[in-house]
C-alpha cells in the first residue's frame, strides 16, 4: 500500500486520540518552515494527498495542512486573495467584534509588505507592492507549544480535538505567549486583558472565498479515495 | 449477516456513489453515459444492471437522475445539479448537432433578451469550434433554408456578431451590436 | 443610541497651526458617515466662493458605521473636497477602497477633518488614539509605492498608508490620493498636495463593535453569501454557459469556467466552475484580468484582489515581466478604468510584441504603474480622449511651441509603443510644458486650446455635461434614468446601483418583473436600444439609483456590488434583497431602522449635496445652469427618431419631462430643481434651510 493509502485509510478511521496523535506527529516536522522565509507553515505534506484532496499547488512550502476533527484543514496561500474576512469573521465569532488585531488567523499584518515588513527590494518580494502574494499565517498547534511551556500560569492547554487552548480565568494578560510563539501568533486583547488563540474552530475556513483556507471533511477524503480506486 | 443482506449493502452503496457521482459530474457539467457505469469507478457488473437500474430510477431519493437518448449513446445527468437549457447545449455537442447547438444560442439571444451574440462565442468553452470551423459553419447556415434566419450585423469598431431576424430587424440587431460592443466599453 | 459600528470619534487636524483635536461623531449621525459627513462639513464650514486650492477648503477622509464590521463589501474610503477639474469649483466626492476605511475604524476613528494648510511637507501618522504629524521631507517629491514603503517602515508593517504622488505635490488638478497598490479617489490628489499633506498612516489594534448580536450578522453573511451575491457589478448570468444556469449573457463579469486560469499563480489555480450557493467559490467568480487587459492576460495573472471585507476581488493581480524593459516593476494592480485609460491615451493603437493582444495588455499595465506611482487621475478616461482630440484636429499642434512640440517622440505614439505613456504620464506629472495643461482636466484644456463644440458634440469623446465631466452609464445605457442619474453630481455621477441591474445578464422580461415589484411598474425598465417616453417609475427608478449610491458613500458600502437588486437563484426568481442595508445598518448598529428610513437618510445626504451644490453655484437655477447635457445626447443617429427601436437617441423635451418628475420625487422645486424649505426641514436640515434663505438660495 503507497503512503498516501495508508495515510488515508488511517485518518478515515482515526479516533479522536489518534487524530491528536496524528497532529503531534505531524507538528515535530514543522520547524523547517521556519527557516524557509515563506508566509506559511504547517504540516509537511504529501503531493499525492494533496492533489487528492483538489489541491493543484505542487510547491509543498506554501501549502499547510492540518488534520481537524470536522476534517483536514488546508491552507494555500496561491489562493489567498486578501480579502481579510477570515479575520473579521474569527474575532466575531470567538470574540463578538470585528477585531483583526486578535484574529487568530493573521493576514492584514503581511498585507503590503509580506511578513518581514518592507525593505528596499519591496517590489519583488511578499505582499501587495511586491509579487501579490498575500502571507496568511495560521496558529501551527504545536505539538511542543512554545506559548503553553512559556505561559508563567499554566493557562494554555490541550482541548480534546488538539487544539492548544487559552483558559481566560488564568490568564493574566502578560503577553509572554505573544513573545515566546516563533511566529507571534497569540495576541493579548486590549480590551479585555487576555490572550486569544486558535482554537480550530473552523470558522475562517468555512467561510474563505476562496477556499485558501479550506476544511476536507473526513467523508469528502473517503469519497475521494473511493474516486481513485481505493475501496474501503 | 446472511449473503443477501451483504449483498443489499453493497446495492446500496454502489446507488449512493453513483448517484453522488452524476451529481459530481452534472455540477462540473458533464453527462454520465451508459458505458461509464460498467468502468472505475462506478464498476457496474453487467448481471447487476438491471436491478441496480431498476433502483436507480424508482428511489425517491434519486429523483433527479434524469436521461437524454441519443442517436447511440444515453446520457445521464442530475436535474438538480445541471439546469436544463445547459442539459440541452451539452446534449447537442455530444451528438454533434453542431448546426442546432449554434442556432439555439444565437435565437435564444435574440428572442429573449434581446441581445445580439458576438461571433467568436463558439469558439469557446463549451462549444469549443477551432475558429476555420466555425467560418465553414456560418458559410453553411447561410446557405440552408433552415437556418437562413441567421444575419451578420457589424460594430463601428469590426467586431462581428451573428442574429436571428426571425426577432430582430436588421436596424434593432446593429443598434444592439453597438452598443454591446462599443457604448458598453466606454464606461468601465 | 447606538451600541455599534461608529467609533464615536472625529479627527480634526489643522495644518495651518498644526493643532489635531477629537470631535464627537454623533453631530453627524443623522447623515450617517462618508458622504454625508463630507457635505454637512463642506456646507457649514466652507464659504461659497472658496476655490479647491486655497487654504480655506476642507478635505473630508470619512468612513461609516458599516466600515470593519465584516458586513461584505464595505472597506470604502469616502473623500469629499472642493473639486478643480470642472469650472467652478463645486463639491465632488472621490472614493478609494483597500483596507483603510476598516483601518480608521480599528484605529477608533470615523473620519479624519483635514483644514488651512501647512507650509512643510507633513504626513498624519495615526496609531490607535495616538494621531501627530509628521516630517514629511523625506518622502515629498517621491512617487506613491516609496511613500508607502518608507512609512510603513516608520510605522510597522501592519500599517495601511494613504497618500499622494507626485502629480498631487505638483498641484496637478487631475491626480489622486491613493491606499495599497491599487486603490485610488480621482480629484483631490492635488488638495492634498496644497495643504503640503503627502501622506495619512493608520494602525489600528482596536474593534468595531455589533450593535446586536453577533450571530445576527453571521446569519446575514451567510444568507448573503448563499443566496444574493452575485459577481462583480452584481452581475448574476455567467458569461458563458455554466450547468448551473439557464441564462448566459457574454458581457457578464461572472466569468468562472473551467480551464480560466490565474495562470500565474502557483499551481495555475482554476477558477472553475463557481455556482451560486459555493460560498468558498465567489472569489472566483470574476476573473477580471482577461476582461481589462484582454484574453491574453490569463496566464499573467497572479490572483484577484480587492478591498477589505469583499469577497468578491475585482481588483487584477499581474506579473508581467516585459513592464521591465520600461523600467518599472512586473507586478501590477489595478481594475476598470485604471487599465482603460492608458489605452485611451494609446489612442493610435498599441502593436503587439510577441503574441496577438500583449500589446493592449502591457500598455494598460504600464500606464496603471505610472500613473498610479506619480498619482495620476484619468477624469475617468477624459484625459485619453481631450488629447486624442487635440491631437487629431491638429490644436496640439498649434498650441504647443515648436520647440516642445518637437521634443514629443510622436514617433512612440504612432507606432503603438507604450514606451510613450513614460513621456505622457511625465509631463503631467512634473508640469513639463504647455502639454502638461491636458492634466487641468476637460473643461479647463478645452477653453485653454479652444476646443470646438464638436468635441463635447460628438459621443464617441464620452463627454457628458457642458461643466466639464463625462458620462457615466448615462442615457446611452439607460435612456431618461441614466439621464438624469449623470446630471445631478458634479462630476462624473460614480453610480452604478442603475446599471448594475440592466446589465446584471438577465433578460428584459426578467428585470421588468422585479422593477414592477420594486418600482411599481415593468415600465421602469426599456428594453436595450428601444426605449419609451418618460414615466413615474423611472423616475422612482431613478431615486431609486442615485439615492442607494448616496447611501452607500455614507455606510460605506461599494456602490459597485451594492445594491443587491438581482440575485443569481431562479428559485429566487432571480429577485436579490433590497432591505439588506438596512438589516445590516440595524444589526452593527443596534439602532433598529427600516429600509425606507434608510433610504430616507440617503436621501438626506443627497439633498444636502444638492443643497451645497446650490450655494456653491449662487443659484437655485439647477435645471438651467446645472442638470446640463452636452447634444450628442439628442443628436446622434440623425435619420432615428426617439422612442423608436434601434435608437439611443433622447428628445429634448422628454429629459426636461424627466427632470421635472426627479424633482418632484425628490420634493424639489419643479421648475428650478432646488430644494425647498418644506423638504429640507422634513428631512431634519432647518438650518440648511435657513442658511441658504439666507443667501436668497430658496426658490420661490
Amino acid at each position: 500500500m503507497s503512503e498516501t493509502q495508508l495515510i488515508l485509510r488511517g485518518a478515515i478511521s482515526l479516533s479522536n486520540n489518534e487524530k491528536k496523535g496524528f497532529l503531534d506527529k505531524e507538528t515535530t516536522r514543522r520547524e523547517f518552515l521556519k527557516l524557509s522565509g515563506k508566509g506559511i507553515g504547517g504540516t509537511f505534506i504529501s503531493l499525492s494527498l494533496l492533489n487528492l484532496l483538489g489541491c493543484t499547488n505542487t510547491n509543498v512550502e506554501e501549502v499547510a495542512a492540518f488534520p481537524l476533527a470536522q476534517g483536514v484543514l488546508i491552507a494555500d496561500r496561491a489562493r489567498c486573495t486578501g480579502c481579510l474576512r477570515c479575520e473579521t469573521n474569527c474575532s466575531l465569532v470567538n470574540d463578538g467584534k470585528a477585531m483583526p488585531y486578535i484574529s487568530r488567523i493573521k493576514v492584514s499584518r503581511n498585507y503590503n509588505f509580506g511578513t518581514d515588513g518592507p525593505k528596499l527590494a519591496y517590489a519583488y518580494e511578499d505582499g501587495a507592492f511586491g509579487n501579490k502574494l498575500m502571507s496568511p499565517e495560521t496558529c501551527r498547534q504545536c505539538a511542543e507549544p512554545y506559548c503553553g511551556k512559556a505561559c508563567p500560569v499554566g493557562a494554555i492547554s490541550t482541548n480534546e480535538i488538539g487544539a492548544r487552548v487559552v483558559d481566560e480565568a488564568k490568564c493574566v494578560g502578560c503577553g509572554t505567549c505573544t513573545k515566546a510563539c516563533p511566529w507571534t501568533m497569540p495576541t493579548v486583547d486590549p480590551e479585555t486583558m487576555k490572550s486569544t488563540k486558535c482554537v480550530n474552530c473552523g470558522t475562517c475556513a468555512a467561510n474563505c472565498p476562496t477556499g485558501a483556507l479550506r476544511i476536507v471533511p473526513w467523508e469528502e477524503v473517503k469519497y475521494a479515495m473511493r474516486k481513485l480506486g481505493y475501496k474501503a | 449477516m446472511s449473503k443477501e443482506k451483504v449483498n443489499d449493502e453493497i446495492l446500496q452503496e454502489n446507488l449512493e456513489f453513483t448517484a453522488k457521482y452524476i451529481r459530481e459530474n452534472s455540477y462540473n457539467g458533464k453527462f454520465i453515459k451508459y458505458d461509464d457505469f460498467f468502468t472505475e469507478p462506478i464498476s457496474l457488473k453487467e448481471e447487476e444492471k438491471e436491478i441496480f437500474f431498476e433502483k436507480l430510477f424508482s428511489n425517491e431519493e434519486y429523483s433527479d437522475i434524469s436521461e437524454l437518448k441519443g442517436k447511440e449513446n444515453r446520457y445521464f445527468y442530475s436535474k438538480k445539479e445541471m439546469n436544463e437549457n445547459y442539459a440541452k447545449l451539452l446534449y447537442r455537442i455530444e451528438e454533434k448537432d453542431i448546426l442546432n447547438m449554434v442556432a439555439d444560442r444565437i435565437r435564444t439571444d435574440s428572442k429573449r433578451y434581446p441581445k445580439t451574440t458576438n461571433s467568436n462565442v463558439f469558439l469557446n468553452e463549451p462549444y469549443n469550434l477551432k475558429k476555420d470551423e466555425l467560418a465553414e459553419l456560418y458559410k453553411q447556415l447561410s446557405n440552408l433554408d433552415d437556418y437562413k434566419d441567421i444575419k451578420q450585423s457589424v460594430a463601428s469598431n469590426g467586431v462581428v456578431c451573428v442574429y436571428s431576424d426571425k426577432f430582430l430587424s436588421q436596424g434593432y440587431a446593429d443598434a444592439l451590436t453597438e452598443l454591446q460592443e462599443v457604448t458598453r466599453i466606454e464606461s468601465q | 443610541m447606538s451600541t455599534g459600528g461608529w467609533a464615536g470619534k472625529i479627527i480634526r487636524v489643522n495644518l495651518t497651526s498644526g493643532k489635531i483635536s477629537s470631535e464627537d461623531t454623533s453631530k453627524y449621525q443623522d447623515f450617517i458617515g462618508g458622504m454625508g459627513i463630507g457635505y454637512k462639513v463642506l456646507f457649514d464650514e466652507v464659504p461659497a466662493g472658496t476655490k479647491p486650492y486655497d487654504e480655506a477648503n476642507k478635505i473630508v477622509v470619512g468612513t461609516g458605521p458599516l466600515c470593519g464590521s465584516g458586513v461584505p463589501m464595505s472597506s470604502r474610503t469616502n473623500i469629499t473636497s472642493l473639486y478643480p477639474g470642472t469650472d467652478m469649483n463645486l463639491v465632488t466626492d472621490s472614493h478609494m477602497g483597500g483596507n483603510f476605511a476598516a483601518f480608521l475604524k480599528y484605529a477608533g476613528w470615523d473620519a479624519i477633518i483635514i483644514e488651512g494648510a501647512s507650509s512643510k511637507p507633513v504626513w498624519l501618522r495615526i496609531e490607535d488614539d495616538k494621531v501627530s504629524l509628521e516630517d514629511a521631507s523625506s518622502v515629498w517629491g517621491t512617487g506613491i509605492y516609496n511613500t508607502t514603503a518608507v512609512i510603513g517602515s516608520k510605522m510597522g508593517k501592519e500599517s495601511c498608508v494613504a497618500a499622494i504622488g507626485q502629480a498631487g505635490e505638483n498641484l496637478v488638478n487631475l491626480s489622486v490620493i491613493m491606499n495599497g497598490s491599487s486603490h485610488s479617489a480621482g480629484g483631490h490628489g492635488a488638495v492634498f498636495g496644497s495643504k503640503k499633506l503627502k501622506a495619512i498612516g493608520v494602525i489600528g489594534t482596536g474593534s468595531v463593535k455589533i450593535g446586536k448580536d453577533k450571530k445576527e450578522l453571521m446569519d446575514l453573511d451567510a444568507y448573503v453569501m448563499k443566496e444574493i451575491v452575485g459577481a462583480n457589478n452584481q452581475h448574476v448570468v455567467p458569461s458563458t454557459p455554466q450547468p448551473w444556469s439557464e441564462f448566459v449573457y457574454e458581457n457578464s463579469r461572472w466569468t468562472a469556467r473551467e480551464g480560466l486560469t490565474w495562470g500565474a499563480s502557483e499551481g495555475n489555480i482554476d477558477t472553475g466552475i463557481a455556482a451560486p450557493g459555493d460560498v468558498n467559490k465567489v472569489g472566483y467568480r470574476t476573473m477580471k484580468a482577461i476582461k481589462d487587459l484582454g484574453p491574453v492576460a490569463a496566464k499573467y495573472t497572479v490572483r484577484m484582489g480587492g478591498c477589505q471585507s469583499c469577497p468578491i476581488r475585482c481588483h487584477a493581480q499581474m506579473n508581467i515581466p516585459q513592464l521591465e524593459q520600461y523600467g518599472v516593476s512586473p507586478y501590477a494592480a489595478n481594475t476598470c478604468m485604471g487599465w482603460f485609460s492608458p489605452a485611451g491615451v494609446m489612442f493610435k493603437g498599441t502593436k503587439d510584441q510577441k503574441e496577438e493582444g500583449d500589446g493592449n495588455m502591457i500598455t494598460r499595465a504600464l500606464g496603471s504603474q505610472l500613473a498610479d506611482d506619480y498619482g495620476v487621475w484619468c477624469n475617468y478616461g477624459s484625459i485619453g480622449r481631450d488629447f486624442a482630440y487635440a491631437y487629431e484636429s491638429g490644436i496640439i499642434k498649434k498650441v504647443l511651441p515648436e520647440e516642445e512640440y518637437n521634443s514629443i517622440p510622436w514617433n512612440l505614439l504612432e507606432a503603438g509603443d507604450p514606451a510613450f505613456l513614460k513621456e505622457f504620464y511625465r509631463r503631467v506629472t512634473f508640469k513639463e510644458g504647455e502639454f502638461s495643461h491636458l492634466g487641468d482636466g476637460t473643461y479647463h484644456i478645452a477653453k485653454r486650446w479652444n476646443f470646438g463644440a464638436d468635441y463635447f458634440d460628438t459621443k464617441k469623446y464620452s463627454m457628458w455635461s457642458p461643466l466639464g465631466f463625462p458620462k457615466h452609464h448615462a442615457s446611452d445605457e439607460s435612456y431618461q434614468v441614466g439621464a438624469i442619474i449623470n446630471c445631478m453630481f458634479n462630476r462624473d455621477a460614480q453610480s452604478h446601483s442603475h446599471q448594475n441591474f440592466i446589465s446584471s445578464g438577465l433578460p428584459v422580461d426578467v428585470l421588468k418583473k422585479i422593477a414592477e415589484k420594486l418600482w411599481g411598474s415593468g415600465d421602469a425598465i426599456d428594453p436595450p436600444a428601444n426605449y419609451t417616453p418618460m414615466n413615474e417609475y423611472k423616475a422612482k427608478f431613478a431615486k431609486y439609483g442615485v439615492i442607494r449610491n448616496c447611501l452607500h458613500d455614507s455606510l460605506t458600502l461599494c456602490n459597485w456590488m451594492w445594491p443587491l437588486t438581482a440575485s443569481p437563484l431562479k428559485e429566487r426568481d432571480y429577485m436579490g434583497d433590497t432591505s439588506l442595508e438596512s438589516k445590516y445598518f440595524s444589526v452593527v448598529t443596534g439602532i433598529d431602522t427600516t429600509e425606507e428610513e434608510l433610504d430616507l437618510m440617503g436621501e438626506r445626504v443627497f439633498t444636502l449635496h444638492r443643497a451645497l451644490t446650490v450655494k456653491e453655484m449662487g443659484t437655485t437655477d439647477m435645471r438651467g445652469k446645472h442638470d446640463l447635457m452636452v447634444n450628442w445626447v439628442f443628436d446622434i443617429d440623425p435619420d432615428k427618431k426617439p422612442f423608436t427601436e434601434g435608437t439611443i437617441k433622447m428628445d429634448r423635451d422628454d429629459m426636461q419631462l424627466a427632470l421635472t418628475m426627479f424633482y418632484k420625487e425628490m420634493g424639489w422645486d419643479e421648475k428650478t430643481g432646488a430644494p425647498t424649505r418644506a423638504t429640507l426641514e422634513k428631512l431634519n436640515m432647518k438650518d440648511v434651510a435657513d442658511e441658504l434663505a439666507k443667501l436668497g438660495l430658496l426658490p420661490a
